[in-house]
C-alpha cells in the first residue's frame, strides 16, 4: 500500500478548518471563519431567477454535512432563495455541533433578513456546545493516550476514529483528516483500509481538495479487498473520481467515470453525490468533451447510465437532440437548467466553461456539411436575441459576430467570415496551389537545413569550430610557419581594409 | 566585350538607344568603373572630378536603368554611390532623389509630376519618357489585378491621367481603359478591370513537382 | 633580355603541354611556377621590373603564369622602391592598375590553381588600391570576376569570399554580391594528404568539387579562422538586408548562429541572432524558432542577451501595435548602439502589412472601414487605408482584390478570397520557376554532401549525427571579433515606406 500523505496542502483550504494546532485547543477561536471568508465573498456567482427545483425536497436527497454547505451556497447565490435557504441552514447548523457553521450561517441571514429572529446569534447554545466540544475533545485525547500505552491496534485504530469523527462533526477538518490519516498503521484488514479511505475521501471533499481525493480513490483501487467488497465500492469510487476531475477540469475523463458509475450507487453516497448529480454532471461533461458519435455510443446506448439519465430526463433530450444537429433546443433546455446548476455546490464554478465548450462545438458541428453559411442562418440557431434585438444582427458589431471572429482567431473555427455577403465560409484548399506551395516550402526548407549541416560538418572537419580567443590562438601557433609565410597578404585580408 | 571609350557622346547614344533594359543596365553597369575613376580624379572644386555634365548624364542615365530593372533598393545604393559634391549639386541628379522618394512611398500621383513637370535634361529625355511609359504599364497590371471594381479617377490618379476629366466619364479616358480589356459600367460609373497577364517565357513543365518531390525523397539516401 | 626570353621559352611550353596528359601537364606546371618563384626571389627581374613595356612581350591568357609573376615581380619592385604597400604606381586609373585589372578578367583558371597565393595577393592588392583612392566600387567587378573565373561554383569558404563582401558593403554596390552570395559555400579548404593519399590529387585535372584544389597548401585562400567565416555570413545576410530579399538573408544569419562551437559563443554570433530576429519579422511577421542545430543552452545563451529584441518580437507577433512603438522607444539607444536602428524602423512600418495579412485568416471579405477598426494600427484616413492595402496588394504582399463602389463615401470592399484565373495562372509558373531553381540547389548540394563524405571518408549518417558532438559552451568571456567591421552598415531607412 502507498505511503499516506502526512500533511495536506492546505493553502487553498484555511476556509474549511482552522490549523491542526489552534483547532486542538477548541474551536472557539471565532476570528477564523469571518477572515477567510471575505475574498470569497467578492467573486460570489449571484442568480436572480428561481430555480426549478424545490428547496425542501432538494435537500432531502442529501445527508451529512453536504446538507449545510448546499443550503449555504444557495443562501448566499440565490437572491430568491437566500432568506428561506439560509433560514435552514442555520437550523441544520444548530442541529449539529460546528460552532464555526452555525456562526456562517447567522451572519449571511442577517445580511439579506436581519429582522428574522434567526439573524441573531444564540449565545448561549454557542457557549454551551463550545463547552461541551472541548470536553468532549479532551476526553476522546484523554482516550487515546489511554489505548497507546496499552498498545492495542484495535483501540488505538478506533480511538483515532472517533476523534476524526469528533472534528469532523465540529468542523476542524484539516485535523479530522490528520487523525484519519494516523489510523492507518493500525489497521488490519482491507475492510478497515476502505472505510478509512473512504472518511479521508469524504473529508478531502469537503475541503475541496481534489488531488487527495483523486490519490485516495487510486488508494482504494490498489487496497487488497475482497471481490465483492470492490464491487460494492465502485459506484463511489467512480463517483468521487469524477467528481475531482470534473473539479480539475478534466472533463472527458470526468465523463468517463460518471459514465463508468454503476447504479447501485443508489442513496449510498447521499453524503456527497446523488445519482440525479451524476446523471447531470456526467452527461454535461459528455457533451462538453466528445464527439457526436461517442456521446450517441457511449452515452444515450450505455445501458447503465441509461438508468442514470432516467432520473434527468431533459439531460437525456438534450444529449438526444445534439446528436442529431438539433442544436437551438439543445441549447435552451440547457439553458433553462442554468439557474438550477449554478446553484449546485459543485457545477457552479464550471457551468459557464461547460457551457461555453458544448455551444462551440454546437457551432462546429453545424457547420460540417456546409461550405459556406450565411450569417442569419446561423444567429437563428446560436444566437436568436440577437436576430430581434440588433438593428444589423450580422454585422461586424454584433455580439455574434465577435464570437465568431474570435472562434476562428483561436483557430476553433476553420472557415473565414465574409462580411460583405453575410456568410461563413469554410476554408477550402485549392489543391493544386497547396500542393506546389507545400512542396516549394518543404524543398526550400531542406535546402537550407542540408546547407546548414554541411556546413557545420566542414566547419568540424576544418577544425574551425567557434573557440575560446586564447585557444584560437594557440592552434594558429601551430600552425606558425604557413601564417608567416603569407605575411602580406595577410595583412590584406585583415587589416587592409579599414578606412 | 570591349566598350566604346566612356564619353557624353557615347552615354547620349545609350540613353537615347532602345536596347532592353537589362542590357542597357549591364553596359552602363561597366561603365561605373569609368566614372568613379573620372570622379576621383582631378577637377574643380566646386564640382569634384571629371565631367559634371558627363558625371550627372551617366548616374541618372543609371539610375533609370535600375528602375527599368525594377531593382528599387540597388537604385537607393547608387544614389549613395553618386559622387557626393555632385548629387548635392547637379540638378538632374537631386530629380533622381526625389523620385525616388516618391517611388519609394508608393506615391503614384508625384512619380507623374515629377516624372512630366521637373526640367530633365535633353539628353536624358529619352529614357525619362520611356520609364513613364514603363511606370504608368506596370501600374495598369498591378491595378488590373488589384482592383475588381474601380471608380474613373482612382484609376486616373494611378495612372496619371487626370481625375477630374475621368470622373466625368470622358470618353478618351475610358477608352484608354476599356482597350485593353476592361469594361465600363456606365450606370454605376465604374470600371470593372480584367487582369492583364504578362508571359513569361518560361515553360512550365507539368510534372515539375513530381521530379522534385521524388528528388527530395531520394536525397540523403 | 635573354631573361624575358627564356620566360617566353618557358610558356610556350607550358602551352603545349597542356595537350598532353593531366599528370605531364601537371608536372608541366608545377615546375614552371617553381622556377618562376626562383626568378622572382633571386629579383634577376629587377631591372626590368618598373619597364612597363615589359608585359607587352607577354599575353594574360596565352601566358597566364609567366604574367601573374611578372605582374607580382612589378608590384615588388614598386613596393621596395615606395617603401609602401601600396606605391602610387598602383593605383588606379594607373596603368599596371589596368594590367591587373585585365589580367583578373583573363587568367588562365587552370595554371593559376598552382599559384594560388600569388593569384590571391593580386585579388587583395586589387581590393587595397581602390581603398586608397576610396573608390571600393573599382575593385568590386574585378575581385568578384576573379572569383567566379577561378572557381565557378564558389563553393570552398576563402579569405577572398570575405574580402569581396567587405568591399561590396562599402562601396555600397550589393547585387554586385550575388552572383558569389547565390552560391551556397559548403567547404573550407583542407589538408588533401590523408583524405585521398592513395591517389595524388592533380590541380589541373577536371574535378567535380573545386575542393580538391582550394587547399590549405594551395594558397587560394589565405589561413582561415572561425571569425572569418562567421563574418563572411553575417556581411552577407546584410547585403540581403540592403535588398530587402529578407528570406535569404535569414538564411546567412541562420548559419551564423548555429555554428558549432567549442567554448563560449562569439559576438558575432550574437549579433548576427539580434539581426535575424528582425529579419524574420519582416520576412515572415514572426519569428520561428531557430534550427535545431543549435544546442537549448546556447539558444537560451542568444535569449538573454538579445532580451529587448525578444520582446520586441513578442509584442509585433501579439499584434500589439501600443507595446510595439513603446517598445522601439524604450530600445531606441540599444538599437542604435547595435547599428539596428534602421531595420526596426523597418519592423515597425511592416507592422500594418502583417495585420492585413493576419485579418485575411479571420475575414473573408470585408469593407476596409470594418478593416480599420478591426485592425488598431491603420490611424488613417479610409483613403490613405486604402492606398496602402492597394500597395500591399501590388507588391504581392497580400493576395486580395478591391472593389470600390461608384460613390466615394461607401467604403470599399476588400475580398481575399478572390479566384481569379488569370493571376493563378501566373503565380503558378511563378511557383515552377522557383521549384526549378530549388531542385537545382539541391543537386548542388547533394553534390556537396557526397564531397564531404568522400573526403572524410564517412557515411552520410555522419553529418546528421554531427551535432550530437556538441560540446558545452558558455559566452562567460564572449569574443568580440566584430570591430574591424564595427563600420559597416547597410544604411537606415529613413525615408518611410508606405504612408
Amino acid at each position: 500500500m502507498d505511503t499516506l500523505p502526512d500533511a495536506f496542502p492546505s493553502s487553498t483550504q484555511t476556509r474549511f478548518g482552522a490549523p491542526f494546532q489552534s483547532a486542538a485547543l477548541g474551536p472557539s477561536s471565532q476570528g477564523l471563519p469571518g477572515m477567510s471568508e471575505n475574498p470569497e465573498v467578492n467573486t460570489r456567482i449571484k442568480v436572480h431567477d428561481p430555480p426549478k427545483f424545490d428547496l425542501e425536497s432538494y435537500i432531502a436527497n442529501y445527508v451529512g454535512r453536504t446538507r449545510f454547505d448546499r443550503l449555504y451556497l444557495i443562501g448566499t447565490s440565490s437572491t430568491v432563495l437566500s432568506t428561506e435557504a439560509l433560514k435552514l441552514a442555520v437550523a441544520e447548523a444548530k442541529s449539529g455541533k460546528d460552532v464555526s457553521q452555525y456562526e456562517k450561517a447567522v451572519r449571511a441571514l442577517s445580511e439579506v433578513a436581519p429582522n428574522e429572529e434567526d439573524a441573531s446569534l444564540d449565545a448561549v447554545w454557542v457557549h454551551n456546545v463550545q463547552r461541551q466540544v472541548q470536553a468532549q475533545s479532551e476526553r476522546l485525547e484523554q482516550e487515546l493516550r489511554g489505548y497507546k500505552n496499552n498498545l492495542i491496534k484495535e483501540s488505538i485504530r478506533m480511538g483515532n476514529e472517533d476523534i476524526g469523527n469528533h472534528y469532523y462533526e465540529t468542523g476542524d477538518l484539516l485535523a479530522a483528516s490528520k487523525a484519519y490519516t494516523r489510523m492507518r498503521d493500525y489497521c488490519t484488514t482491507p475492510n478497515h483500509i476502505a472505510s478509512m479511505l473512504f472518511k479521508l475521501i469524504n473529508v478531502s471533499v469537503e475541503r475541496g481538495d481534489w488531488l487527495a481525493v483523486q490519490s485516495n480513490v487510486h488508494r482504494l483501487r490498489n487496497a487488497q479487498s475482497k471481490p465483492e467488497d470492490q464491487l460494492k465500492n465502485q459506484p463511489k469510487m467512480a463517483a468521487a473520481l469524477g467528481l475531482a476531475q470534473m473539479h480539475s477540469g478534466s472533463y472527458l475523463d470526468a465523463a468517463n467515470s460518471f459514465l463508468s458509475t454503476d447504479v447501485s450507487l443508489a442513496d449510498t453516497f447521499n453524503e456527497i453525490i446523488t445519482p440525479n448529480d451524476v446523471a447531470v454532471y456526467g452527461g454535461l461533461c459528455a457533451m462538453a468533451s466528445m464527439d457526436r458519435g461517442d456521446l450517441q455510443r457511449r452515452v444515450l446506448e450505455n445501458s447503465t447510465f441509461r438508468n442514470f439519465l432516467e432520473l434527468e430526463p431533459h439531460i437525456r433530450r438534450a444529449i438526444a437532440f445534439f446528436c442529431n444537429s438539433k442544436f437551438r433546443p439543445c441549447l435552451d433546455i440547457l439553458e433553462a437548467y442554468r439557474t438550477d446548476y449554478l446553484l449546485d455546490i459543485h457545477l457552479q464554478r464550471h457551468v459557464s466553461e461547460l457551457y461555453t465548450l458544448i455551444r462551440t462545438k454546437a457551432i462546429k458541428q453545424y457547420l460540417v456539411p456546409f461550405s459556406r453559411v450565411t450569417l442569419n442562418s446561423m444567429a437563428t440557431i446560436f444566437a436568436p436575441e440577437v436576430i430581434g434585438g440588433e438593428a444589423q444582427p450580422t454585422s461586424v458589431s454584433s455580439p455574434f459576430v465577435q464570437e465568431l471572429i474570435r472562434l476562428v482567431k483561436d483557430g476553433v473555427l476553420n472557415a473565414r467570415i465574409d462580411l460583405e455577403k453575410g456568410v461563413l465560409v469554410s476554408n477550402q484548399t485549392d489543391l493544386r496551389t497547396d500542393v506546389q506551395n507545400k512542396t516549394l516550402e518543404s524543398l526550400h526548407s531542406f535546402n537550407q537545413e542540408a546547407h546548414l549541416r554541411i556546413l557545420r560538418a566542414s566547419v568540424l572537419h576544418a577544425g574551425l569550430e567557434v573557440r575560446a580567443p586564447d585557444s584560437e590562438r594557440r592552434s594558429r601557433l601551430n600552425q606558425g610557419p604557413n601564417l608567416r609565410g603569407m605575411g602580406m597578404a595577410e595583412r590584406f585580408t585583415r587589416g587592409g581594409l579599414r578606412s | 566585350m570591349e566598350l566604346p571609350p566612356f564619353s557624353l557622346e557615347q552615354i547620349s547614344k545609350l540613353a537615347a538607344n532602345n536596347f532592353p533594359p537589362s542590357q542597357l543596365f549591364e553596359i552602363l553597369s561597366q561603365y561605373e568603373t569609368d566614372a568613379s575613376i573620372m570622379s576621383a580624379g582631378s577637377g574643380s572644386a566646386e564640382t569634384g572630378g571629371g565631367d559634371p555634365q558627363l558625371l550627372s548624364l551617366f548616374y541618372s542615365s543609371f539610375f533609370f536603368a535600375h528602375l527599368l530593372t525594377k531593382q528599387l533598393p540597388e537604385a537607393r545604393a547608387l544614389t549613395q554611390r553618386m559622387p557626393e559634391t555632385l548629387r548635392h549639386q547637379d540638378p538632374s541628379l537631386q530629380n533622381c532623389l526625389t523620385l525616388l522618394r516618391a517611388l519609394w512611398q508608393t506615391q503614384h500621383a508625384q512619380v507623374y509630376q515629377i516624372l512630366r513637370g521637373l526640367p530633365w535634361p535633353e539628353s536624358l529625355q529619352p529614357l525619362v519618357r520611356r520609364y513613364e511609359s514603363f511606370f504608368q504599364d506596370d501600374t495598369l497590371i498591378a491595378i488590373s489585378t488589384c482592383y475588381e471594381a474601380i471608380r474613373p479617377s482612382t484609376a486616373a490618379n494611378y495612372l496619371g491621367l487626370d481625375p477630374q476629366t475621368a470622373e466625368q466619364g470622358d470618353s478618351a479616358v475610358i477608352e484608354k481603359f476599356t482597350s485593353c480589356g476592361w469594361t465600363w459600367d456606365p450606370a454605376a460609373q465604374l470600371l470593372h478591370p480584367s487582369p492583364i497577364v504578362v508571359q513569361t517565357t518560361d515553360k512550365p513543365s507539368s510534372n515539375g513537382i513530381r521530379e522534385t518531390m521524388a528528388m527530395l525523397g531520394n536525397s540523403g539516401k | 633580355m635573354e631573361v624575358v626570353e627564356g620566360l617566353m621559352t618557358q610558356s610556350a611550353q607550358l602551352r603545349e603541354a597542356a595537350y598532353l596528359s593531366d599528370q605531364n601537364y601537371d608536372q608541366q606546371i608545377r615546375e614552371t611556377v617553381a622556377s618562376l618563384r626562383h626568378v622572382i626571389s633571386k629579383k634577376s627581374l629587377a631591372a626590368f621590373a618598373s619597364n612597363a613595356s615589359l608585359l607587352d612581350h607577354f599575353d594574360p591568357v596565352a601566358d597566364s603564369l609567366v604574367y601573374l609573376f611578372l605582374l607580382r615581380a612589378q608590384i615588388q619592385a614598386f613596393q621596395e622602391e615606395s617603401r609602401e604597400n601600396v606605391p602610387p604606381a598602383l593605383l588606379p586609373p594607373g596603368n599596371l592598375w589596368s594590367r591587373i585589372v585585365t589580367y583578373l578578367r583573363a587568367f588562365d583558371p587552370v595554371q593559376v590553381r598552382y599559384a594560388g597565393q600569388e593569384w590571391r595577393q593580386l585579388v587583395e592588392i586589387v581590393a587595397q588600391a581602390a581603398q586608397v583612392v576610396s573608390k571600393p566600387i573599382l575593385a568590386v567587378r574585378p575581385v568578384r570576376d576573379a572569383m567566379l573565373r577561378l572557381d565557378p561554383s564558389c563553393a570552398v569558404f576563402t579569405s577572398t569570399h570575405l574580402l569581396l563582401v567587405r568591399l561590396c558593403l562599402r562601396a555600397r554596390a550589393y547585387t554586385h554580391a550575388l552572383p558569389v552570395l547565390d552560391k551556397y559555400v559548403c567547404h573550407f579548404p583542407t589538408s588533401i594528404s590523408h583524405a585521398t593519399s592513395k591517389f595524388p590529387v592533380l590541380p589541373c585535372a577536371a574535378h567535380d568539387s573545386s575542393l580538391s584544389f582550394i587547399t590549405e597548401t594551395s594558397g587560394i585562400s589565405s589561413k582561415l579562422a572561425y571569425k572569418d567565416y562567421l563574418q563572411y555570413f553575417l556581411l552577407g545576410g546584410m547585403i540581403y538586408m540592403a535588398l530587402k530579399q529578407w528570406g535569404k538573408a535569414a538564411h546567412y544569419l541562420g548559419v551564423v548562429i548555429s555554428m558549432p562551437t567549442a567554448g563560449p559563443i562569439s559576438m558575432i554570433m550574437v549579433e548576427a541572432y539580434k539581426k535575424w530576429i528582425l529579419v524574420k519579422l519582416l520576412e515572415n511577421g514572426k519569428v520561428s524558432s531557430p534550427s535545431n542545430l543549435i544546442p537549448s543552452h546556447t539558444a537560451k545563451l542568444y535569449q538573454s542577451l538579445a532580451r529587448p529584441y525578444v520582446n520586441l518580437a513578442h509584442s509585433f507577433q501579439r499584434g500589439d501595435l501600443e507595446n510595439l512603438e513603446a517598445e522601439v522607444d524604450a530600445g531606441r539607444d540599444i538599437w542604435c548602439t547595435d547599428h539596428n536602428m534602421g531595420l526596426v524602423s523597418q519592423v515597425l512600418s511592416a507592422f500594418s502589412k502583417h495585420t492585413v495579412m493576419g485579418i485575411r485568416q479571420t475575414f473573408a471579405a470585408l469593407t476596409v472601414k470594418e478593416l480599420a477598426d478591426q485592425a488598431s494600427s491603420m490611424r488613417m484616413s479610409d483613403e490613405a487605408t486604402e492606398s496602402a492595402i492597394a500597395s500591399f496588394i501590388m507588391s504581392g504582399a497580400v493576395k486580395a482584390t478591391l472593389v470600390q463602389h461608384s460613390s466615394g463615401t461607401s467604403s470599399t470592399m476588400l475580398r481575399f478570397s478572390a479566384a481569379r484565373s488569370s493571376p493563378q495562372f501566373s503565380d503558378e509558373s511563378k511557383a515552377q520557376a522557383c521549384l526549378a531553381r530549388e531542385s537545382q540547389s539541391l543537386g548542388a548540394l547533394m553534390e556537396s554532401l557526397h564531397e564531404i563524405g568522400h573526403h572524410m571518408g564517412l557515411s552520410n549518417e555522419f553529418v546528421d549525427g554531427m551535432q550530437r558532438g556538441q560540446i558545452w559552451a558558455n559566452a562567460d568571456d564572449a569574443n568580440t571579433g566584430i570591430g574591424e567591421d564595427a563600420g559597416l552598415e547597410i544604411d537606415e531607412d529613413l525615408m518611410g515606406e508606405v504612408p
